[in-house]
């Protein structure tokens, strides 16, 4: 995939940002790799490893949030899809892997040079994504590099009059895969059976389950499908999008509307009500690029991007309240009987066991609102100062970013009540009704709240020199850069600042050498520590120029890199280097229970804590092969020290506050990347084929872990997020002599039992202590974070009409299913899928997979164990799209200049070993989304 | 090119003008900015405000035996009482059941529990945030308000000697609870730095209540002899002389009982070779000290007043149940000598809290064993043939409604336990057990096991909701002075002064002197004070360490029984089941290693000289 970036950023460049005179190169043949702080180098001389996606590329995808269009787009960048509410599915970034849990291991994301959330803007702003991954390229961002740059640069202006494009999409999107809940009298055979197996009476009797069955007492005994009730098939996304890219004279503009408007998955009654409580999410997005000629050596660029954007959503789920139900919770686990929807007078159902009504929480609940107001304004002055000193030039940046949430809420409560009847068991009549009114109906209450506020600026001060003579070229950039990011409170307040210095050499372009040094720090360690240095060195040998390669019809292009350097990430933690008191608890004096505070010593000062860390090596290789095959390959070795451990392993409990946090950890991180593409044209026909595949695997070298008795519970030496937990070798048989206590047949006492019964999970002894209990934990599976990453690109079009598909898959990667409900069926009131139907039962003994079915919390069965991890593998069909280029003829006929039609799938398919929910998302929360769209866009 | 020159000029002064103009904001300035608001040890040692505020937080360390939604600081979600022969658990998820039924407590699960759902000793080896366990951190805090309080500028020095008092009360009550867990412990006696060489052993069993009582005596004369009246509304709670002196005396009896005071060690080992675990010998100037200090605050007492015991308005059942009840329950108790402050639960309906944790899943349920305990009302053991009690006839001593009902037992028994048809906050308690499912108000899951739960501390149902109401756990009571002052007398032989003391406790209930219900030598008048503590004590934290420290090995291994109670139209049967639910393998095989808790193993790992207690 590497290769087809080359590939790209041969044929497309990206904005130049420093350089003057280069900023209308953007679709010219240029060879302008992107670097940190909008330096470009030609590729042939860049020595990073580096992985770009063009705006082409990302136009494969439909997607609200941009880091949903970039599976398998760059080798070593590690797409993780989210669940959420549907607007809200934006996926996790991790570049080659993570070697700390510090601030999440994101990489650091830039547009336009500046510290911006991806989600904020849209695919169309989109001129390339960029992903610097070694120290050669990252070591400019000095404390901040180190866990990967990701640089994305938007479109600008073109001097070639003015270009209108326009295009709508529309999508409709359903769940990927929804778990399947029993039905009523699934789920009360089922609570039967788990009663009868933990040697308890029936809860249903035989007439209850017929009811159930036969729907004959649809009031008192209910069978309803929540899901049904509540949630579409379908729902739907408009998306427009209008831009204006232009320039005349001195002016250049790249100017773009968007806005999207969508509804999510609910059914909503509006019948009800006179206000939707759909979940609704609709956003405005706009930028202006513009690109002025102050004069003959002086450019000014600025940039102004804003969007407004509003969530809606039924009131019983407002952000605004302290601990907002889940709706998906709630609809995986309200059983099918535990109440019907409305009794035959209208009233609402409920229980106090389930104490709402899922219809009445949807139609009847008033609505929450969110605004949310981004705006991204920077400031771009560039000069050249060849009236000073021939290639020297001098650009100042400034920005200012706000962005800001606010709830609006219009809430009430609903009235509902439950109802019960016994069945007699001789008539089948009803008899013995109770009723009971729950909940009291309220008038809409409107509730504002501030939900948040992020602001950041920066300044930018950098000064460029260029020379050539001879064989000899180099470039010189020092810089200056500050920056300010200030959330909700002044405490969390970042200063940070970086002093920056690069000098690239190439002799005969055929020998580079790069050198990089960052000199930056921040305001959150003590004044000793917080600044570091960060130096890189990087080299380069572009083989294809020298005279044995130079003619080859086999090898068209060769090029060796190799990079070393130290990269840093800031620590995220305040007031490690001083001991502070804050309020801790106090006491109940007196009477009446009056409180008077205390004040307590927080953990103890560090005063040597310091940055993390991070030595890279790199290795890589560019190649084009026969003219169509482009091959990328490269090997990386990190390894990253100073992570923040807890000294507690080594300094007594007793001293009596929390032990100090020090530099001590280190992690091991390597792994490749190798990416092939073969491009061709055959006449009319071009067709295009793609296969990348990354490694990153991690190792825990030091983290001041505490004493174990048994080496294999040391999570040292393992990953980050190695899931530890029993392993499983059965399940206990009837006939296999339990005696009614917790002492197995083998004498191994089962320590989290009373009573082992048969259908419980059978443990390995690890210690063979005879005992089952936490020290029998050890590593199960993977982690959670995929170790291996691949995609295929499949592409062709002939006369206009053509197709792309994108593939992508992960492999060592594992998945705990604990979720109450969903996978561990019945007890705390909670309700059975079609997961469970493997479960033990005296039948199935033999095939079983799953423990029996019990009413309590077993905490034998349910704990983390090789029961419930499963393989999270996964390769999916991420997007499939079929387009047709208008004929000239056609679109000239109706004035247009251009003009396309297309259709397109997301998420169509998954091949992996959980077909009941989505390997990325296995948790209760609003699915994950399959969509099917169709789209025209035209320009003139 | 004139344009360009001026444009350049311009550029390059606005760009220092915003690179000079915004110097704090923006240049390296800003990385220097001051921090306001910060707290740091120097701020709090200029205000008195600031300083008292490290005490009072401290006093946090004080575990209450209450156990209250989302915070547990006995037993996890269960009660001390829980793992005696006074009560059970039948939680298969409780702490009791999973650490001490179970015998899942070992070297190696001894530490930090973390969250308060996980399973723990009763007292870990380590702070538990998680859990209300700040030991050691109370003692590192108060250790340094003794090395800075003499900073505060706007104290009194009269004022920072009696906090000074308080702090090393907190330390004395920490270390108390250490010893009586531990035996013999390291002695912390300054703020420890994390550099600092910690090379810190254990303490001789005989060194530690040295060094404790040393705190004490140094604290007694500085701290007032009780909270004034007009300061109780604000700061009842406080450690007192009077407590002091109390807790002085607690430790010194469970010093001078035979876990320690033997002549072998309960058992062998390294801990016992030096003298971590007991004495090294028999000596009845343990007892002696003992007495002492339980005489010296009665002698006070009655010099000073302050305290007396709770008596009854009225003799007469309700008149006895409500004095106890006051003595017990109240903030403004008369005898309470220390009381642990733990909030309120506010008004909920099967929230939590001792409702949940107890009644609804099956915490705190008391034995058939527990109930015999209880005498007669007029305080005829119900061993006396003499007193008619019947076991499968009207046991509990309540049967009949309305003004015809009896109370025949000690009043103290229907205050501790639930008993059938008797009145709980205005409904009538049902503990029968063969009620319909599902129709069993106000009791819920425990239904299935026993009919007698705890009562104590729980006021009863208001519409099945747990009225607010202030908490507070009396930690020491006078009652307990006078049964250790007897205890104490009978160990050294004086049996009959003994007595009268043990019969101030008795009449205060109604219950006859023991000369009248019986005949006393020291062996069997030491019973009969051990059973008077479960009586007047139950669920307020006594009983474990009775049996700790008289090694009562049978209390530990003597299988329990339910009393379960079952109606037939208006006729009750009473059976006597041995308990099934959640059995203890100390039924089956009990080890003295039980006594003492273990040091963690990771905290032993480290190095400084920590050796663990026998039978780990």
């Amino acid at each position: 995939m590497n290769i087809k970036n080359i590939i790209k950023a041969l044929f497309v460049s990206c904005a130049s940002f420093l350089t003057i005179g280069q900023t209308t190169a953007q679709e010219a043949d240029s060879t302008l790799v992107n670097l940190g702080y909008g330096t470009t180098v030609e590729a042939s001389q860049s020595t990073a490893a580096t992985g770009v996606a063009t705006a082409k590329d990302l136009s494969k995808y439909f997607a609200i949030n941009p880091t949903n269009a970039l599976y398998g787009q760059i080798p070593g960048l590690t797409i993780m899809q989210n669940g959420g509410d549907w607007w809200d599915q934006s996926a996790s970034m991790v570049v080659r892997g993570i070697a700390s849990n510090n601030n999440g291991s994101y990489p650091l994301v830039l547009v336009d040079g500046f510290e911006r959330h991806l989600s904020t803007i849209t695919v169309a702003e989109i001129e390339s994504v960029t992903v610097l991954k070694d120290a050669g390229a990252t070591a400019i961002y000095g404390q901040r590099g180190a866990n990967g740059v990701v640089l994305i640069t938007t479109k600008r202006g073109l001097d070639e009059g003015m270009k209108v494009d326009f295009t709508y999409e529309y999508s409709t999107n359903q769940a990927f895969r929804m778990p399947q809940m029993l039905d009523a009298y699934g789920y009360a055979s089922a609570m039967n059976e788990a009663l009868a197996l933990d040697g308890q009476d029936y809860l249903y009797s035989k007439e209850a389950l017929d009811a159930y069955k036969n729907g004959t007492y649809p009031e008192y005994y209910p069978n309803v499908n929540w899901s049904d009730e509540l949630l579409a098939n379908t729902g739907f996304v408009h998306d427009f999008n209008t831009t204006f890219r232009g320039g005349a004279g001195r002016t250049r503009y790249f100017v773009t509307l968007n806005y999207m408007d969508g509804n999510g998955l609910l059914k909503q009654d509006r019948n009800t009500n006179d206000y939707s409580t759909q979940l609704n999410y609709r956003r405005a997005n706009m930028r202006a690029n513009l690109d002025i000629e102050l004069t003959k050596s002086t450019l000014m660029k600025f940039n102004m991007a804003g969007r407004i954007s509003g969530t809606n959503r039924p009131g019983a789920f407002s952000p605004a309240n302290d601990n907002p139900p889940s709706l998906f919770q709630r609809i995986y686990n309200t059983p099918a009987n535990a109440y019907p929807v409305r009794y035959s007078d209208g009233v609402l159902g409920g229980s106090g066991t389930y104490p709402y009504n899922l219809v009445g929480d949807v139609n009847e609940s008033g609505y929450a609102v969110t605004h949310e107001r981004t705006f991204y304004s920077d400031l771009t002055l560039e000069q050249d100062l060849s009236a000073i000193t021939e290639g020297l030039s001098v650009s100042g940046s400034v920005s200012f970013d706000n962005n800001v949430i606010y709830l609006d809420d219009q809430t009430r409560n609903y009235a509902y009540a439950e109802r019960t009847a016994e069945i007699d068991e001789i008539n089948g009549e009803l008899y013995d009704f109770t009723s009971k009114d729950l909940g009291e109906l309220t008038p809409l209450s409107p509730r504002s709240a501030f939900g948040g506020q992020h602001r950041q600026s920066n300044v930018i001060i950098k000064a460029n020199y260029e020379k050539e003579w001879g064989m000899h070229q180099l470039n010189a950039l020092a810089l200056f850069h500050t920056n300010t990011e200030v959330g909700m409170w002044k405490n969390s307040t970042y200063h940070r600042i970086n002093y920056a210095a690069q000098l690239r050499y190439a002799y005969n372009k055929k020998y580079m050498a790069d050198v990089t040094m960052s000199y930056s720090g921040n305001n959150i360690l003590d004044k000793e520590n917080r600044f570091q240095l960060y130096p890189a060195l990087s080299l380069g040998w572009l083989i294809s120029e020298e005279s044995f390669l130079k003619d080859s019809k086999i090898v068209n292009y060769l090029k060796l890199r190799a990079s070393a350097g130290l990269v840093g990430l800031e620590q995220s933690q305040w007031d490690l280097h001083r001991t502070m008191y804050s309020g801790g608890n106090g006491y109940y004096y007196g009477g009446n229970n009056k409180y008077t505070g205390g004040l307590e010593e927080g953990r103890l000062a560090n005063p040597n804590v310091l940055p993390e860390e991070s030595m890279q090596a790199n290795l890589g290789v560019d190649a084009k092969l026969f003219g169509r095959l482009n091959l990328n390959a490269d090997a990386f070795f990190e390894r990253r020290s100073n992570l923040l451990v807890s000294e507690g392993s080594n300094v007594s409990q007793v001293i009596g506050v929390p032990a100090r946090l020090v530099s001590n950890g280190i992690v091991e991180n390597k792994g490749f990347e190798i990416g092939a593409l073969w491009q061709d044209q055959i006449g009319d026909f071009s067709y295009m084929i793609g296969a990348q595949y990354s490694m990153a695997e991690n190792k825990i070298i030091e983290q001041n872990e505490i004493f174990r008795e048994f080496d294999y519970q040391y999570s040292t030496g393992q990953s980050i997020g190695q899931t530890f937990g029993l392993v499983h070798t059965g399940f206990w048989g009837e006939n296999d002599g339990l005696n009614g206590t917790n002492v197995a047949p083998d004498g191994v006492v089962y320590s989290y039992t009373q009573e082992l019964k048969p259908g419980d999970v059978k443990y390995v002894d690890q210690n063979g202590d005879n005992v089952i209990d936490q020290f029998d934990y050890k590593a199960i599976g993977n982690s959670w974070l995929p170790e291996v990453n691949y995609a295929f690109t499949l592409g062709a079009e002939y006369k206009g009409v053509g197709f792309n598909a994108i593939l992508q898959g992960a492999s060592n990667v594992s998945v705990n299913l604990n979720t109450q409900g969903l996978y561990w069926p019945l007890y705390n009131n909670n309700n059975i899928s079609t997961f469970s139907n493997d479960r033990w039962t005296p039948a199935t003994a033999e095939t079983a997979t799953l423990p029996r079915l019990t009413p309590e919390r077993n905490e034998n069965n349910y704990r983390t164990s090789t029961v419930w991890q499963r393989d999270a593998s996964f390769l999916k069909l991420r997007t499939l799209e079929f387009y047709y280029h208008l004929p000239t003829a056609i679109v000239e006929k109706v004035k247009l200049k251009r003009g396309k039609i297309f259709f397109r799938g997301m998420n169509l398919f998954s091949l992996d070993n959980l077909d009941i929910i989505d390997p990325e998302e296995t948790r209760a929360v609003y699915p994950t989304l399959q969509s099917f769209n169709v789209g025209v866009s035209v320009g003139f | 090119m004139k344009l360009t020159k001026y444009l350049t000029f311009a550029f390059v002064a606005i760009l220092i003008g915003i690179f000079s103009a915004s110097c704090e904001d923006i240049g390296p300035g800003a990385l220097e900015k001051p921090d306001g608001g910060d707290v740091t040890i120097d701020t709090i040692f200029a205000s008195a405000e600031y300083a008292e505020r490290v005490l009072w937080n401290s006093y946090r360390s004080l575990r209450s035996g209450i156990v209250k939604n989302g915070r547990s600081h006995a037993l996890g979600q269960d009660l001390q009482e829980d793992i005696t022969d006074l009560a059970h658990s039948t939680k298969t998820w409780g702490t009791a059941k999973v650490m001490y039924y179970a015998g899942g407590l070992n070297s190696s699960n001894a530490s930090d529990p973390g969250n308060w759902l996980n399973p723990m000793c009763i007292l870990p080896y380590g702070d538990s945030p998680g859990k209300g366990i700040y030991t050691f951190q109370a003692i590192r805090n108060c250790h340094t308000f003794l090395d800075h309080v003499h900073k505060v500028p706007d104290m009194t020095d009269g004022h920072k000697e009696m906090l000074k008092a308080e702090a090393k009360m907190i330390i004395a009550y920490n270390m108390t609870e250490l010893f009586r867990n531990y035996g013999g412990v390291p002695w912390i006696g300054k703020v420890y730095a994390p550099d600092d060489d910690f090379t810190n052993p254990r303490l001789t069993a005989e060194a530690t209540v040295d060094s404790i009582v040393k705190l004490i005596d140094e604290a007694v004369p500085e701290l007032p002899w009780q909270i004034a009246e007009a300061e109780m509304s604000n700061w009842a709670g406080r450690f007192t002389q009077a407590g002091a002196m109390a807790l002085k005396t607690r430790l010194l009896l469970f010093a001078a009982s035979p876990l320690l005071n033997s002549e072998q060690p309960y058992l062998d080992g390294d801990a016992a070779q030096q003298y971590f675990t007991w004495y090294g010998g028999k000596d009845d100037s343990h007892w002696q000290r003992a007495a002492t200090a339980a005489k010296d605050l009665i002698d006070k007492i009655a010099i000073e007043g302050g305290y007396a015991l709770e008596m009854p308005a009225t003799e007469s059942v309700q008149g006895y149940r409500d004095a106890y009840k006051q003595a017990y329950m109240s903030r403004r108790s008369t005898e309470v000598l220390i009381s642990i402050r733990d909030g309120y639960e506010s008004q909920k309906r099967w929230g939590g809290g001792m409702y949940d944790t107890n009644l609804n899943y099956g915490g705190g349920t008391c034995t058939a064993e527990f109930m015999k305990m209880f005498p007669m009302a007029d305080g005829t053991p119900i061993t006396d043939p003499a007193s008619g009690w019947d076991p499968a006839v009207d046991p509990l001593g309540t049967e009949g409604a309305g003004p015809a009902r009896k109370y025949n037992r000690d009043p103290r028994l229907y205050e501790t336990m639930t008993c059938e048809g008797d009145d709980f906050g205005g409904e009538v308690l049902k503990t029968w057990l063969n009620k319909p499912k599902g129709k069993h108000v106000p009791l819920r899951a425990n239904q299935n096991s026993a009919s007698t739960f705890i009562r104590k501390f729980i006021p009863g149902w208001a519409g099945g909701l747990y009225p607010i109401q202030e908490h507070h756990f009396a930690y020491m009571r006078l009652p307990e002075i006078y049964l250790s002052y007897a205890e104490a007398l009978n160990e050294l032989g004086q049996t009959n002064e003994a007595l009268p003391y043990v019969n101030m406790v008795r009449n205060r209930v109604g219950l006859k002197d023991l000369e009248q219900v019986g005949s006393w030598d020291q062996a069997s008048l030491r019973d009969q004070i051990l059973n008077e503590r479960a009586c007047e004590f139950g669920f307020e934290q006594v009983r474990w360490f009775d049996m700790t420290r008289h090694k009562l090995e049978n209390s530990f291994a003597q299988k329990g029984t339910f009393l379960q109670i079952a109606k037939n139209g208006s006729a009750y049967t009473y059976n006597y089941t041995p308990i099934s639910t959640n059995s203890k393998v100390w039924w089956i095989d009990f080890d003295e290693k039980w006594y003492l808790l273990p040091f963690p193993l990771n905290e032993i790992q480290k190095g400084y000289g920590l050796i663990q207690n026998p039978g780990w």
